[in-house]
């Protein structure tokens, strides 16, 4: 294996992209691929980050990028992320103050059902 | 499929070496993490990857480089890593290539594909490691 | 001398290479894991800004550099290109993110010329104990 996986799953009508292992600027143009993929069939979409050891300032911004496009078009866009203070991925969320701007939950059914409901934000 | 940005160049080009020196003391963790990812990325085996770590640590653990510092210049071609290691003290090639040992048995021809010393006599201060 | 040096061709796919190098490093040194994390951050940061924005595309020997140096209980990085000079550090898409976001997790960081006026160089500072590379002061 030459790059961590990023692999697509649906749960209840919700696209869930799960991001494991290490990803930055080599990888970040997949994750984009499938973010947009995902919001042009018009599905909400989860991103899973709980499977991920390490993510940089190009994750983030596909990630942001996916918001705004879910938002344009009103889709449901969660993120689940691990809740302990300090985990090497929520780091760079608290670092940059990223937190409040995304929709953030600790576990998958309740990110499915936020992203489900439309929440994106 | 992975699409590469824009600005960045692939690593085909080979103007530009990898080279890692490392001191002694850090050489372990930092070469075992490096060919680890390197064997990886070249499609080794589960097992050739373990044997690649192995490497790493007989290396790293090796008092035979040039002023502690442990010199490693990699590259991948067709599935394959390649290792020089070196410059190495007087008498290193030899003492690397022969006498790590696990059960009496010299262990980087058990872990490598190819050991080669390069270079001879005085001159020989690097050994160039195969693993596919 | 320093801990480490590291040459590679600045393409998307070293910095891992640079990030697991430095990453065993700071085990080496006995790094706390939290500090640890911080300078995986930024160090990727600092080489995703020489693959990114250091070298015209078609530039042949595009080189990334990383040079690491243990004083006490600090650990000094270096992150080095040999290209176009000092440029505007965006950070990723330019989110504004890159450099400070550096500043953030370092307890010193430093953008300049490189030897000689070739290139730009990064130079950041980490302390071991520190892990939110806060000011002295307590504030980050």
């Amino acid at each position: 294996m030459s790059a961590e996986p990023i692999i697509l799953d649906r749960r209840d009508g919700v696209a869930v992209v799960r991001v494991h292992g290490e990803h930055d600027v080599f990888t970040a143009p997949a994750l984009r691929e499938q973010v947009h993929a995902a919001i042009e069939q018009s599905a909400p979409l989860v991103i899973d980050l709980s499977g991920a050891t390490f993510i940089d300032s190009s994750v983030l911004a596909v990630l942001l990028g996916g918001l705004r496009r879910a938002r344009e078009a009103d889709l449901g866009y969660t993120l689940i992320l691990p809740g302990d203070e300090g985990a090497p991925v929520r780091r760079i969320f608290e670092v940059t103050g990223l937190v409040p701007v995304f929709a953030i939950q600790a576990t998958e059914p309740e990110a499915v059902a936020a992203a489900s409901a439309g929440v994106n934000a | 499929m992975v699409t590469t940005p824009m600005a960045a160049r692939s690593s085909v080009q080979t103007a530009v070496p990898s080279r890692i020196e490392v001191s002694a003391i850090a050489a372990g963790p930092v070469l075992a993490r490096v060919f680890g990812i390197v064997g990886a990325r070249a499609g080794l085996s589960l097992d050739r990857v373990s044997d690649l770590l192995l490497l790493a640590d007989t290396i790293a653990d090796a008092d035979v480089h040039a002023d502690a510092r442990v010199t490693v210049e990699f590259s991948i071609a067709d599935g394959q890593v390649e290792l020089v290691v070196g410059p190495l003290a007087d008498g290193g090639a030899e003492a690397l290539t022969s006498s790590p040992k696990i059960g009496g048995v010299a262990v980087l021809p058990r872990l490598a594909d190819q050991v080669e010393v390069l270079g001879s006599g005085a001159d020989a201060r690097r050994v160039r490691l195969v693993v596919a | 001398m320093s801990e480490l040096h590291l040459v590679l061709p600045a393409a998307p796919e070293n910095v891992v290479v640079a990030r697991q190098a430095i990453t065993g490093l700071c085990e080496g040194l006995g790094f706390p894991s939290r500090a640890t994390d911080d300078v995986r951050l930024a160090v990727t940061e600092a080489c995703t800004n020489v693959v990114v924005h250091a070298y015209a595309a078609d530039t042949a020997a595009a080189q990334l550099e990383v040079e690491a140096n243990a004083v006490d209980q600090d650990l000094h990085i270096t992150v080095r290109d040999q290209g176009r000079g000092m440029g505007v550090f965006t950070g990723a898409a330019g989110l504004g993110l890159g450099l400070p976001l550096i500043a953030a997790l370092t307890r010193a960081v430093e953008m300049r010329a490189g030897p000689g006026g070739v290139g730009t160089e990064i130079a950041m500072t980490f302390s071991k104990d520190d892990a939110d590379g806060d000011d002295a002061d307590g504030r980050a």
